[in-house]
């Protein structure tokens, strides 16, 4: 009987192009669009490059501030007197980092003037973030003591200054200051805001000015070995603020509010343009989930009407089903089956265009860095929701057809 | 093998009842071929639908094969349809995505019976309607006499009772037609096949043992051999 159902359904697709190139039109591009959305999305919260142990830690960009008669209100990223004072006496993370945000820096060679972005990092940066090295290494704990010159850059940075010349032990100078390259990192997918630069440096290198400012452009990773210890760190922090926070001016920066966030919270905050630091990220789970819904509804909805025009026209099929035994369970069976195949094959379809479009965006350096990788998670909620649909789409028409009274059937409509 | 008690049917539209059968009782014996013959639309195949279980009568009693229809419900008439009644329409109603063997074969998928048995029943059938050659064509590589033998084929594979034919020979010409209705008469002589037809054609009708005749939705007589002819208005 399946074989039946099976050969019948190969048939109408195939009978009616149109119809079905439509529906795996619908079916495929919601499918690639739904896969492609989810695994950016999948790998800016678990990236696979340097940030990969995103599910052990957290960091912390930015601060508000109140005065003391709460008349003033300051925000803005950390600044390290803010940090050194406050986030450094935590007591739960395993490893904690200082890093500023990458800021664009200049320098000339043969004449022309190179851009690049640079941060100023500890060296326990290094032990967090998981950078691969293609030659070359970071800096030692000595090093950054003792504000060594050293600088680690990126592949293309490499290439950029020393053409296809090793760039270890080599100079370079930018805003003025010489540093001997000693590390060349694998290129950094740039949604890896954390660990993504071309050019990283001890911040010791430099006066200690920056020491003086409660804001500023830096940021903090803490590290915990047991993830399950993320929300306890968490915590920590929300109540060293609360009942032991340290201002460099208790009138003007009285009361601190800041947040310890995974790279989940942290979408969800930018998502929410969440400044006070209130954003629930479940509540913006379930809006993400809603919308992946809600996108998925509408070609859902014209592939129900497409499946009932076109069950529609083999009434007369249905009609002499009904008069030789059908009943209408049986087909319903027969005329879901038939959609989950069209499903199938536009699940596939999407799939293959999907990866398409995720190869080109890395080969074409679109995203620089991006390395994407499918993960089983995407692949399973991606195909179980379109088949989801694809059941839901085809069961309504299904079922209203298998209700066609047989008369009215043969005659050729409802 | 077929009863009709008081059978009644009525179609309520907004504001109007239509009376399309009034009273009709009607028996027919096992082994026996009648027509059916009235003008259009005075309800001869509104009747041929009641009796293939596809319309449910307003009021009054069947009973096919000595058993009583006394649930409608999809279950049940689905498989008394299956079991007990072929079909044979003016139009053929074959399924033109499937060969001419899937097409005979489609009632038995409703049967909890093997492919092979299928295969064995459907060829067997085919054969029995002289198209044995055609099995793996497709409907529209057919004639349209083919293609009725093709319907008859799938009439009897699965050896109903009862074969209902509406208007079998309406869609083709006289040759046609004749090779239909001696196909009919051979299932009726030779395989004693009980058969109830739709008619316009009185010399079709006149090759069965009875004809019926409905007018406005009555029966009005019964001619030639009036063998179980209970009522007429």
């Amino acid at each position: 009987m399946y074989r039946n159902y099976l050969i019948m359904a190969c048939k109408v697709l195939l009978r009616r192009k149109m119809f079905t190139f439509i529906s795996l039109f619908g079916i495929s591009l919601t499918l690639a669009v739904l896969l492609i959305a989810s695994t950016l999305f999948d790998n800016y919260i678990y990236p696979n490059g340097p940030e990969k142990r995103s599910a052990n830690f957290v960091n912390i960009d930015g601060v508000v501030l109140h005065s003391k008669n709460r008349n003033s209100v300051q925000n803005g990223d950390l600044g390290f007197h803010f940090i050194a004072n406050n986030v450094a006496r935590l007591k739960v993370p395993e490893i904690m980092s200082w890093y500023t945000n990458k800021r664009d820096v200049a320098s000339f060679i043969n004449g022309s003037r190179l851009q690049n972005s640079m941060r100023r990092t500890d060296e326990k940066y290094w032990q967090i973030l998981d950078f691969e090295f293609v030659s070359g290494r970071h800096y030692t704990a000595q090093e950054f003591a003792s504000g060594a010159k050293v600088m680690v850059i990126n592949h293309s940075t490499e290439r950029e200054f020393f053409d296809e010349q090793s760039a270890i032990g080599k100079k370079i100078t930018v805003s003025n200051q010489t540093f001997q390259v000693i590390g060349v990192v694998k290129d950094v997918y740039e949604l890896e805001h954390y660990a993504h630069s071309d050019m990283w440096v001890p911040y010791t290198f430099a006066n200690t000015s920056y020491q003086q400012h409660i804001l500023g452009d830096w940021s903090a990773l803490l590290y915990h070995s047991n993830a399950a210890m993320i929300p306890m760190m968490q915590q920590e922090y929300l109540q060293l603020l609360a009942n032991d926070f340290i201002s460099v001016d208790p009138i003007r920066f009285a009361t601190a509010y800041s947040a310890a966030d995974t790279k989940f919270t942290a979408f969800s905050r930018q998502l929410n343009s969440d400044d006070d630091y209130q954003t629930n990220s479940t509540a913006i789970a379930s809006i993400l989930i809603l919308l992946a819904v809600a996108f998925m509804v509408l070609p859902s909805i014209n592939l129900i009407n497409i499946n009932v025009s076109r069950i529609m026209e083999r009434s007369s099929e249905i009609g002499v089903r009904k008069a030789f035994g059908a009943t209408s369970r049986q087909l319903v069976i027969q005329f879901v089956i038939e959609n989950i195949l069209l499903t199938a094959i536009g699940a596939v379809i999407g799939l293959v265009i999907s990866t398409l479009v995720l190869w080109q965006l890395e080969v074409s350096q679109a995203i620089p860095g991006a390395d994407f990788q499918y993960t089983w998670h995407t692949l399973f909620y991606g195909i179980t929701l379109i088949f989801f649909f694809g059941l839901l789409s085809g069961v309504f028409p299904a079922y209203k057809m298998s209700k066609l009274h047989p008369v009215a059937a043969l005659k050729g409509g409802a | 093998m077929l009863k009709l008690k008081n059978i009644n049917k009525t179609y309520q539209t907004d504001k109007i009842e239509t009376i399309a059968l009034n009273d009709i009782n009607l028996t027919v014996n096992k082994g026996e071929f009648i027509s059916i013959m009235g003008p259009s639309g005075c309800g001869k195949s509104t009747l041929l639908n009641i009796i293939g279980l596809l319309d449910k009568p307003s009021s009054g009693e069947i009973s096919i094969s000595d058993q009583q229809i006394t649930s409608y419900q999809d279950k049940v008439v689905a498989s008394l349809r299956n079991k007990k009644i072929g079909f044979i329409f003016q139009s053929f109603h074959l399924i033109n995505d499937l060969r001419v063997i899937d097409n005979v074969e489609l009632p038995l998928l409703y049967r909890d019976i093997s492919a092979k048995e299928r295969r064995s029943l459907a060829l067997a059938a085919l054969e029995r309607v002289g198209l044995s050659a055609r099995t793996t064509h497709f409907p529209s590589q057919l004639s349209g006499g083919q293609q009725q033998r093709v319907a008859i084929a799938r009439a009897i594979v699965g050896k109903p009772a009862l074969l209902l034919a509406d208007e079998p020979t309406g869609n083709l010409d006289s040759h046609m037609g004749n090779e239909i209705m001696k196909i009919l008469e051979s299932l009726h002589q030779d395989d004693g096949t009980t058969i109830v037809m739709v008619t316009h054609d009185e010399e079709e009708a006149k090759r069965t043992q009875r004809i019926v005749r409905v007018y406005d939705g009555q029966l009005v007589a019964a001619t030639e051999q009036p063998l179980h002819l209970d009522a007429t208005a």
